[in-house]
């Protein structure tokens, strides 16, 4: 039998569940464990084979001094590195730190912060090492993650997701909540691949899959506040969430600050 | 059992979260236990701060990839209190069962995956569906999903 691929499933500062879409495959995953070899998955086994690797799964932020040398290493070793959910792709809802200054943050929540060693701001994988591909989503569709290895092992291409919400939503035949029911919706501005999970259970969506190809961030705001009267806080608030930290988003949330700050 | 042993586990394996364990045994007795967590905080507590209410179960359920619907229904209770609201009658029914349905899916994957491959010996469910295929196969078939809270 020719050599399986060596798979390594890397946790960085996370909440496992981008990892768990993996274990969440159920049988599938057992087809996987057959096609590749399982080398560095701590969240599934305590087994541990020695790198390189030739697909490795990077979850979590950088958001720590001894992350920046792991992140490194976990590079060096892969042949080929993805970065797996918001967290990976973009710094996570823990970016929400790179608002604030990190001491603030630890005095409030810890007894005694002088003890951590973190970093002043939670950022992407691609901030530090070259990246393969992303996937986006708090949590990834588990889909996404099974067609990203199986690509993988057929040495092909995954196309990249650009298209935004709206997209599947008008493909599932959802009645639109912003404009029927005055919902605040970041679906315009927001890549798709969830299949419109909220607006489907008449929720807006709060943009957990990162602002899509060119979004026109500037315009739905001027919806929120026109029409549905959202104070600049607010509109503050819509950009700062899961994408807090991704370009268009940060941008967008700095200008309703700052304008309001005079 | 007389003698000295140590155990010595530098990163726990199929749990959430990121754990070392250090054992020292000396005649049948731990004479030293050290545990530490070292998963890096994320501050929730904080970034809270300033936030709408009803957006604290969305970004708290973030906290834990295995249960977050115990940390949305943690956020939910804790501005209902703050807020003086009971919710009662079929919706009280409805979110029961969103949580004993999230009680149930975490528990099979931790019976299933992440702790019977220990008691049977193996590293992981990988291995221990070669033998007792039965393992992993049961749940994810008579309880399709169950083990998933991915969409
Ligand atoms: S992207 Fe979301 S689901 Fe994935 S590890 Fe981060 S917080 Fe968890
Ligand atoms: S509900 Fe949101 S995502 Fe769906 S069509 Fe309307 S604005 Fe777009």
């Amino acid at each position: 039998m020719a050599r399986r691929p060596k798979l390594a499933v890397w946790k960085f500062t996370s909440c496992d569940g981008c990892q768990l879409c993996l274990l969440d495959l159920e049988e599938e995953l057992l087809t996987l464990a057959e096609k590749l070899q399982i080398a560095y998955f701590m969240e599934a086994s305590r087994a541990v084979a020695r790198g390189p690797y030739d697909l490795s799964l990077v979850e979590g932020s950088v958001s720590t001094p001894e992350h920046l040398q792991q992140i490194q290493r976990v590079r060096r070793a892969s042949r080929f590195l993805v970065a797996i959910g918001t967290c990976a792709a973009s710094g996570g809802i823990q970016a929400l730190r790179n608002f604030a200054a990190v001491e603030d943050y630890a005095a409030q929540v810890y007894d005694r912060p002088e003890l951590l060693k973190v970093l002043a701001e939670s950022t992407p994988v691609s901030q530090h090492v070259p990246v393969d591909l992303e996937l986006h989503g708090c949590p990834p569709n588990k889909h996404q993650v099974l067609d990203a290895v199986v690509a993988f092992l057929h040495g092909r291409r995954l196309p990249q997701e650009s298209a935004s919400v709206c997209l599947e939503c008008k493909r599932r035949g959802n009645i639109c909540v912003l404009t029927a029911h005055g919902v605040p919706c970041l679906g315009p501005v927001t890549r798709a691949g969830c299949g419109a999970l909220c607006p489907t259970y008449h929720r807006g969506c709060y943009g957990c899959f990162g602002p899509k190809e060119t979004p026109n961030t500037s315009s739905l705001s001027r919806w929120f506040s026109q029409r549905l009267g959202q104070s600049e806080a607010d509109l503050v608030r819509a950009f700062r969430q899961f994408y807090a930290n991704a370009k268009a988003f940060k941008k967008e949330s700095e200008a309703h600050e700052y304008i309001k700050g005079g | 059992m007389t003698g000295k042993k140590t155990i010595k586990v530098d990163y726990l394996a199929r749990v959430e979260g990121e754990g070392r364990l250090y054992l020292r045994i000396r005649d049948g007795r731990v004479a030293e236990s050290r545990f530490a967590i070292f998963e890096p905080p994320r501050f929730f507590e904080a970034f809270l701060r300033g936030r709408r209410f009803t957006e604290a179960p969305d970004l708290t359920a973030r906290i834990c990839g295995i249960c977050p619907v115990a940390y949305q229904m943690s956020a939910t209770h804790a501005m209902e209190q703050a807020l003086g609201v009971k919710v009662e009658g079929p919706l009280r029914d409805l979110r029961r069962l969103l949580y004993c349905g999230e009680w149930i899916e975490s528990h099979a994957l931790h019976v299933f995956l992440l702790h019977a491959p220990d008691f049977l010996g193996y590293q992981d469910a990988f291995q221990m569906a070669r033998d007792h295929p039965v393992m992993v196969a049961f749940p994810s078939r008579t309880l399709p999903g169950t083990m998933s809270s991915c969409p």
